[in-house]
């Protein structure tokens, strides 16, 4: 990946949080106890490209998109944007980078004030970001309901009026208000039926061939993923476990995480059906993390190294990389 | 019943609900059988009446709900007639229920096992019967060391489990039909998978049939013996589930299968289906998915379509039955 088409370079990253401790753990000096949702995460995103990030709930997802975007301090490692170290910038130091680093989210209801009609919305946003002055503002919005395929008639209601794609649509609008170079989307169709599903992907598509955006997609939806990715990361308990295209993660994947998650999903083919699930039981907990591989008590495939050594993140082939023991032959030799 | 094969048969069934001096009609003229042992699937996406015919068949729709007309009948019994005593009897002995999200549908504030005990009331069992039983269910379902968690809160299982839980929970009454509906919407893809397969083998070991409400094709594939498709509170499509996947007849029906992201490897263009569904208040008089129907005409918006039978078994709700005739489904039978 030549360094020019970088825009996001994350090296190393943590964020921990601490679990809430009882009355009782303290007096007994209890060990503190952590949630280790980023655990040493290092990818990049380059111009123009989605790249998107699959993995079930609770596998730190949506907290590495927060710390990214940085909602949350990272507690170590380094985020940079385009080449520029906004690792621990100052909440005036983040102003400029807030304009280009944009997120959507799954549940747009939330974010927008439900007391304001949208195109209120809009202004107070195009006119705090300075995007345009307050005689152009009308324009622009206009331009921008009209970008999103929703009528005129939206700018003058409140978001409770719309339905779920709408507001998805609006969310998407406000996101793009402010001209940002990199959106990210968080499980942002991940609610809404599957027509409408398919309307807002490929809206969002259009757009970012229109815009030149970079978009973080996050979802537990592998077919939504394997649609609109260039790229694909899958993570696993605060980890990636692997990462590369979109055809080299459903053509050849190569961890065994990431064939259990694309074959848990339902098969289209009602001839094709089995008994026994791809997988049982939960992921651990976040919390309790034993040495080793986090997959290996799930593994098909472990074995004695997995429970010992974490395995390193390798390149397999040009961009496919993935960490696991299985394919690293010359670790195990040295175990033995 | 009309035939004795049968577990459930709703003929012609309307649902409406008053909303601002207008009634929305969110079932319109719904009629199916299901037979005993069978898995029949209503698959739609929201709004199109799919959870207010399952609720109306157990009688769990809200009072401001109004059947002006239809007929529901469970073994030999008109459900609609029924009395509150009556329909004790059957709520959560004879039919069962699950819902999407087991947070909201479960009690917060009673156990596992109470919730259990629940079930049942009508049963004479001595306290340590009822235990073993409840334990025995969860075992069952799969939730590992039964004998602590049925004593828990749901809040203290995660979310597989609190399903898994309320799945117990439901077949704890020996239903003979399970209504299930969404139960794997809000699941991730791994846990969904345990569901599906779970909900399978306790249908063929207990012999249930099941009414699965979805908006998920997949889920359909991998546990409908038929699907009934629904739009705006009609059925459009009804089949045998390899038939609706090999040959879809209804254009809505297309629609849903086009909007599938990678449904085949070929990289197709998603095609979304332009406009949204109508409102329940404003029903058009002629077919409701005229407006995004590519193959629509006058008589389309003038007249509501009649349900045709194509072949034996498969049934679609179009003037133009054979419009898709050359359409290629999921699968090639």
């Amino acid at each position: 990946m030549k360094d020019q088409d970088v825009l996001i370079d994350v090296k190393n990253l943590y964020k921990y949080f601490p679990v809430k401790r009882k009355i009782t753990d303290v007096i007994l000096n209890k060990p503190k106890k952590t949630v280790k949702a980023v655990d040493n995460i290092s990818l990049q995103i380059k111009k123009n490209e989605i790249l998107s990030l699959v993995g079930e709930s609770g596998c730190g997802k949506s907290s590495f998109a927060r710390t990214l975007i940085r909602l949350y301090e990272p507690d170590r490692g380094y985020i940079f944007y385009d080449k520029n170290d906004i690792t621990h910038n100052a909440r005036y130091q983040m102003s400029a980078y807030r304009k280009k680093m944009q997120m959507v989210f799954q549940d747009p209801y939330s974010l927008l004030n439900p007391r304001m009609k949208v195109k209120d919305i809009f202004e107070e946003e195009l006119l705090f970001h300075k995007i345009c002055t307050k005689s152009e503002v009308n324009e622009k919005i206009h331009e921008l309901i009209e970008k999103v395929g929703l009528p005129e008639t939206a700018l003058e209601r409140y978001p409770s009026e719309f339905s779920g794609g709408q507001r998805q649509r609006i969310g998407i609008a406000r996101a793009l208000a402010v001209n940002p170079e990199f959106i990210i989307a968080d499980e942002p169709v991940s609610a809404l039926d599957v027509s409408i599903q398919a309307q807002i992907l490929n809206l969002l598509l259009k757009l970012q061939k229109d815009y030149g955006l970079s978009i973080l997609f996050i979802s537990h939806d592998l077919r939504v993923v394997n649609y609109i990715s260039d790229r694909v990361a899958v993570m696993y308990l605060g980890k990636i476990v692997e990462i590369g295209t979109a055809s080299q993660i459903y053509e050849h994947y190569l961890h065994p995480y990431t064939e259990v998650l694309l074959k848990s999903a339902p098969n289209l083919d009602p001839r094709k059906r089995s008994d026994k699930p791809m997988i049982e039981g939960n992921p651990p907990s976040p919390i309790d993390i034993l040495p080793g591989c986090r997959f290996c008590k799930r593994c098909h495939d472990a074995q004695g190294i997995c429970f010992e050594v974490e395995p390193k993140m390798v390149e397999m082939e040009p961009g496919h990389f993935c960490a696991c023991h299985k394919y690293q032959q010359e670790e195990e030799a040295l175990y033995k | 019943m009309k035939n004795p094969e049968n577990i459930l048969e709703v003929e012609d069934l309307h649902v409406e609900f008053p909303y601002k001096r207008k009634n929305l009609k969110a079932v319109n003229g719904v009629s199916f059988s299901m037979k005993k042992g069978e898995t029949l699937g209503f698959v739609g996406e929201s709004g199109c009446g799919k959870s207010t015919t399952a609720k109306a068949v157990m009688r769990l729709l809200s009072e401001t709900a109004q059947i002006p007309e239809g007929k529901i009948t469970y073994m030999d019994q008109d459900i609609l007639a029924l009395n509150a005593e009556e329909l004790r009897k059957i709520r959560g002995k004879e039919i069962g229920m699950i819902f999407q999200d087991p947070m909201t549908a479960l009690n917060p504030v009673l156990t596992i096992r109470e919730q259990i005990y629940e079930q049942f009331i009508g049963r004479k069992m001595t306290k340590k019967e009822k235990e073993a039983e409840a334990i025995r269910m969860l075992e069952y379902v799969g939730i590992p060391d039964p004998k602590a968690r049925v004593r828990e809160y749901v809040y203290q299982f995660s979310g597989g489990m609190r399903q898994r839980a309320m799945i117990a929970i439901a077949l704890a009454g020996k239903p003979k039909l399970l209504i299930a509906d969404e139960p794997t919407t809000a699941l991730d893809v791994t846990i969904q998978d345990q569901v599906i397969k779970l909900l399978n083998r306790l249908k063929e070991e207990l012999g249930m049939s099941v009414l699965l409400i979805t908006h998920d094709l997949g889920v359909v594939s991998q546990m409908c013996d038929h699907v009934a498709v629904m739009y705006a509170g009609y059925i459009v499509e009804y089949a045998d589930t390899l038939t609706l996947f090999a040959r879809p007849r209804h254009p809505y029906t297309r629609g849903l299968i086009e909007a599938i992201p990678g449904r085949n490897k070929n990289e197709q263009p998603l095609q979304a289906i332009p406009g949204s569904t109508p409102s329940l208040e404003d029903l058009p008089k002629g077919c409701a998915f005229a407006d995004r129907c590519p193959y629509c005409t006058d008589r389309c918006r003038q007249s509501l379509p009649e349900m045709w039978e194509i072949e034996p078994g498969h049934f679609s709700r179009c003037h133009f039955p054979h419009v898709l005739d050359d359409y290629q489904g999921l699968i090639t039978l």
